[in-house]
């Protein structure tokens, strides 16, 4: 009996993305084509410069692929409107940041809660006790009141995280959300993020050249200069980091 | 609403120095010209006195005899709604009056009459009704009573009142410079029932007599008045569209008039160029304010890109991103101008209250009353301009790249977008908002067209400044860093970052030094033009006062002695009467002709000297010349003592005789001290004033000895040489221009706020970049030292152009105010001020970086590094 295909989350269909124009353009991604499913934890790796962000950028609507289509949870992001593509991202997508990107003059408290206001609702009791769910989950009920530049990089990243996941999307998009974080902190962190994908259902893209981080995937793909390299997919639920050095190697990466 | 209300709310308290200092300048901008408008209002209204004191209207005028029937008056320019009307005594009853009662208070009651045509007389607005209505244009006979009248007799609304003339006494009239005593034959006068129709308040006419007053129509007047001359006058209000020297020229030369000094007051030429001067100083500051504030708001939006990006990229849309700024804007722009109205008030009564108005200082205003009807819509007009600055963020969102934000790119903005948007904004800075301006705030007097083109011209230098320094801030910013290049040696790091980041935030170099080009540009404007106006004073005193000592507090001195006795001694070259002078309608002094033979027009024309004698020729001054349209020859009628008119020809027009320290007087007209006795029986013989013209280089304590030889002592005689009067003239200036003074350094308040607020800003924005200096050894000197270098180099470029603004401006300014007030102003220059202009751009400056050098140094390295 043949499983009926799933809708994926997010789908790229021979994306282009050049920069510059004419004969002076320059290819930052190339024939890019994969999805995601919805409670899959994919990771993209590649060296700096590889296209990573880019991608993130495209898979979320904040920019535009020069070619190919971009669908998010069913929808052409191409055929949407700026406005609509803001409101799809709203609604489908929560972000974690390399440098957290709080807002510098909300607690803690209202930096989670941010998603609520911005979906224009009030902070009620539902939202407050989710807020103070998602502070225990991740380590925050004492830091509550803190402004950002109180905290420490883990916690600032930990914030981050329960932002993104207060609205409940159903994809979480992570820009090297270890970059700026001691060992131990993004160790911290991947395990959040992991257990995000399993006890809550959602799906994970995360970008990183950081092999520990990619052993925490269900999937992981290699972007080299641009494009997916086809034959190093590697999947399975006991990736090691030995495994990832490995095809980094083949990749010479 | 919630999350914009939040981030703004948040926003503005977690940065309080810019937060204070934005609002500060919005209320600084609607202080100022809120502070002139409430200050001019009550200059008017309280040196004109309360309308209900008023007990006649703006003109008074009196036929010629066989001249000008009254419709013919309708053709003079500036004189509208006339009424023909005469008042006298008449004896009121409420019962019959018998004819044959004499005058007595025992068998008559005495009260005003006064008699206007009916029709015209409500809308001369001389009384007020308490009950009734208005006298009927039908000749009814019906009469409106004063309180007085009313108690007296207790009357209501349709009694009768008897009303007759008083029979004619015998009376003295002035002939050939004589009193003579008339006796008129018995007669008996009619009394006319009338009806009371009206009952006036104690208001204006009503006021007279205690309330003992009574009007009746013209026509009944007459009748009441029948077989005895009454010289028929008009009243009549002035048409405020034509200025107050246009109005007078346009009757003088045919008619006897009085204006009234609430009709024309603040309307003189040179009180109008003052007190526009003043409104167009607070229009400055009003610009200026906005100026500032659209920056501030504009450059806040650079200083939260990442904050944007990050917003947008959650998913908040540009429209809520926009309601955060907008909400930001709303609080600054509606708490700065609630202040700004708080301090234009105070800042106005304050100024009351130190005697300075916009007429002048020393003034005292008892009254203190706030127009509302223009100070809010000042303010609003305010609110709404800072509103519109706001705009420029939300615009700016538009064409934001947010990929590139996040990135952390410098200028993710659309440049054409940027370009339009603040041409746009300059437009509305220096056209729409004084347009706004002048609708709330009309303009004094006449708008005629010397007035608009000056007007144009003081707004086309105001958009200049403002347009150059909105779309072309490169210009400036490489200026500025190109004068910033030789500190490189004196200073290595300050002079090469300070040019460097000079060049790469041209808005902000443009906006400091351009408001402080303006301001000095107002400076070194302003004493220019006060230097002309020294000019003209000592022009003036050369020809009036400068060889000139004034002798007062003599006792009663016959004139011709003294004079006999002043020629003997050397250097006396001739005297001049004081205190004899009627007002008709100008000062009209009497001189000694032959004592004018030595100096003046008359010393080199000696044919002047009988035609003042024989012919009736008046001398007149330059000032009254200028402003009545008088030539040599021109006739100028004179209401005499007895109500006739006598015409005198201007022979002469000079300041060389004439002037007096008191009343300090410049427009007067001189006649033969004979027609003053003749026509207006005014004694000349004896004097207690006088003024002695000497030779240049006499000895004035010669002079003082002469006279207390003559007075056997110097009793309580004073003398003031013309040399005090010119310093007295000269201090009137810097006094009355004190006003502006204060204005110009409000506005340099603001000049310095512009600066403050950019240089915060930069702080804030470089705060990665001086905190990485500060982590590879950067002292705190060394950074306070950027700060300062790029203030010093802004103050010195923005005076330098507004010296140069200024400089250029004054000829301009000069030229305007001879078309505009008539006065001959000599083209002096700034002098010293072209210096201390420049100086203190500089200093304003310097004192403004003092707040933002304390910021830089505190910048935190530590987290500037670590951050992204």
């Amino acid at each position: 009996m043949v499983a009926e295909p799933t809708t994926a989350i997010v789908e790229a269909q021979d994306v282009y993305k050049f920069h510059g124009q004419g004969p002076e353009r320059v290819p930052v991604l190339a024939k890019i084509s994969f999805r995601v499913e919805p409670g899959e934890f994919v990771c993209i790796m590649g060296p700096s410069g590889s296209g990573k962000s880019t991608l993130l950028h495209l898979l979320s609507g904040l920019d535009q692929p020069s070619a190919g289509t971009v669908q998010l949870a069913g929808q052409d992001l191409a055929r949407l409107s700026e406005r609509r593509r803001t409101l799809q991202r709203r609604e489908q997508v929560g972000y974690v940041f390399q440098f957290f990107n709080l807002m510098p003059n909300l607690t803690v408290r209202e930096n989670i809660a941010l998603p609520v206001s911005i979906a224009g609702h009030g902070v009620d009791a539902a939202a407050r006790t989710r807020v103070m769910g998602l502070a225990e989950r991740l380590g925050l009920e004492s830091r509550l009141d803190a402004l950002p530049h109180q905290l420490s990089g883990g916690e600032m990243q930990r914030t981050s995280i329960a932002r993104a996941l207060m609205s409940k999307q159903p994809l979480l998009l992570c820009d090297e959300p270890t970059g700026n974080l001691s060992q131990k902190a993004g160790a911290e962190v991947m395990e959040i993020l992991r257990n995000c994908c399993d006890q809550d259902g959602r799906s994970v893209l995360l970008v990183t050249h950081n092999p520990r981080d990619a052993a925490f995937a269900d999937r992981v793909l290699f972007l080299v200069d641009g494009e997916l390299a086809e034959d190093a997919e590697l999947k399975g639920s006991s990736l090691s980091v030995g495994d990832i050095h490995e095809v980094l190697g083949k990749l010479s990466i | 609403m919630g999350l914009s209300l939040t981030l703004a709310r948040r926003g503005l308290l977690s940065r309080p120095g810019r937060t204070l200092f934005s609002v500060l300048g919005i209320a600084l901008g609607v202080a100022t010209v809120v502070g002139v408008i409430v200050l001019d209002f009550n200059t008017i209204v309280g040196l004109s006195g309360p309308a209900a004191e008023r007990t006649t209207p703006d003109i008074q005028l009196r036929l010629p005899a066989g001249q000008a029937e009254r419709d013919e008056l309708y053709q003079v320019e500036g004189v509208s709604l006339m009424a023909r009307y005469f008042q006298n005594d008449a004896a009121v009853r409420s019962e019959p009056i018998s004819s044959d009662a004499p005058d007595s208070s025992e068998h008559r009651e005495w009260a005003r009459l006064i008699a206007l045509e009916a029709q015209h007389a409500p809308a001369l607005g001389v009384y007020s009704l308490a009950a009734g209505r208005d006298l009927a244009a039908d000749g009814s006979r019906e009469v409106l009573i004063g309180e007085g009248v009313a108690e007296r007799f207790e009357l209501q609304l349709g009694d009768d009142l008897w009303v007759a003339r008083p029979r004619r006494p015998s009376k003295f009239v002035c002939e050939d410079g004589k009193l003579v005593k008339k006796r008129i034959s018995a007669d008996v006068p009619t009394p006319w029932k009338y009806e009371v129709v009206g009952i006036l308040t104690r208001e204006q006419i009503g006021r007279r007599s205690g309330g003992m007053v009574v009007v009746v129509d013209y026509a009944n007047g007459q009748e009441i008045y029948a077989g005895v001359h009454v010289q028929p006058l008009i009243w009549a209000n002035r048409d405020h569209s034509v200025d107050a020297e246009r109005l007078k020229a346009n009757i003088a030369s045919s008619y006897a008039f009085v204006v009234s000094e609430a009709a024309i007051l603040g309307q003189a030429a040179d009180e109008r160029a003052f007190r526009t001067g003043v409104r167009m100083a607070g229009l400055l500051a009003l610009v200026l304010g906005m100026y500032v504030i659209f920056h501030t708001l504009s450059m806040s939006l650079t200083e939260r890109m990442k904050e944007v990006g990050t917003l947008h990229t959650l998913g908040t849309t540009h429209g809520q991103i926009g309601g955060v700024f907008l909400l930001e804007a709303m609080s600054l722009a509606g708490v700065g101008a609630a202040l700004g109205v708080l301090g234009g008030i105070g800042l106005a009564k304050g100024l009351l209250s130190a005697g300075i108005t916009t007429l002048g200082t020393g003034k005292h205003i008892n009254v203190f009353l706030i127009p509302w009807e223009m100070v809010l819509p000042l303010a609003g007009i305010g609110v709404l301009i800072a509103l519109l600055g706001s705009i420029y963020p939300l615009f700016a969102l538009r064409g934001t790249n947010t990929v590139a934000v996040l990135r952390g790119d410098q200028a993710p903005f659309k440049k054409r977008s940027s370009f339009g948007f603040h041409l746009l904004y300059a437009l509305l800075l220096a056209v729409v908002l004084p347009s706004l301006f002048f609708v709330v705030v009309p303009v004094v007097g006449e708008l005629t067209a010397e007035l608009l083109s000056t007007l144009l011209g003081a707004l086309g230098i105001l958009s200049l400044v403002v347009i150059l320094s909105l779309i072309m801030p490169a210009v400036l910013a490489g200026v500025c860093a190109a004068i910033t290049a030789p500190f490189i040696k004196l200073w290595p790091l300050a002079g090469r970052i300070t040019a460097k980041a000079m060049r790469a935030a041209p808005a902000r170099i443009g906006v400091s030094t351009s408001a402080l080009a303006l301001v000095t540009a107002g400076l070194v404007g302003l004493k220019g033009m006060t230097a002309s106006l020294e000019g003209e004073v000592d022009q003036w005193a050369t020809e009036a006062v400068l060889e000139k000592v004034w002798v007062s507090g003599m006792p009663p001195t016959v004139f011709a002695d003294f004079a006999q006795h002043l020629h003997q001694y050397k250097g006396v070259v001739g005297l001049e009467k004081g205190g004899t002078g009627v007002h008709t309608p100008f000062l009209v002094q009497g001189v000694a002709v032959s004592e004018l033979a030595g100096y003046g027009p008359c010393a080199t024309d000696k044919s002047l000297l009988k035609k003042l004698d024989e012919q009736q020729g008046m001398i007149v001054s330059r000032r009254l010349a200028m402003d009545l349209g008088y030539e040599l020859g021109t006739t100028v009628p004179l209401e005499r003592a007895d109500g006739q008119l006598e015409e005198f020809t201007v022979i002469a027009i000079s300041d060389a005789y004439g002037h007096y320290p008191f009343p300090d007087e410049r427009m007067y007209g001189l006649i033969a001290d004979h027609y003053l006795e003749r026509f207006y029986c005014h004694p000349t013989d004896t004097v207690e004033h006088v003024a002695v013209q000497l030779e240049k280089g006499s000895d004035p304590g010669i002079l003082e000895a002469a006279v207390f030889d003559f007075h056997g002592g110097p009793q309580d005689i004073v003398f003031r040489s013309g040399a005090e009067v010119l310093q007295a003239h000269r201090d009137d200036i810097s006094r009355d221009f004190v006003l502006f003074d204060v204005l110009l350094i409000l506005t340099a308040c603001l000049a310095g706020l512009g600066v403050l607020n950019g240089q915060l800003l930069a702080a804030l924005e470089r705060s990665k970049e001086l905190g990485v200096l500060k982590a590879l050894g950067t002292s705190r000197g060394q950074l306070a030292g950027l700060v300062l270098l790029e203030a010093l180099v802004v103050g010195f470029v923005g005076g330098v152009i507004g010296v140069a603004l200024g400089w250029g401006l004054t000829p301009l300014v000069v030229e305007a105010l001879r078309r505009l007030v008539g006065l001959d102003l000599p083209h002096v220059g700034p002098g010293n001020w072209i210096w201390l202009g420049l100086l203190g751009s500089v200093v304003v400056a310097l004192v403004s970086a003092l707040y933002p050098v304390w910021r830089t140094t505190r910048v935190d390295a530590v987290r500037a590094v670590r951050t992204g």
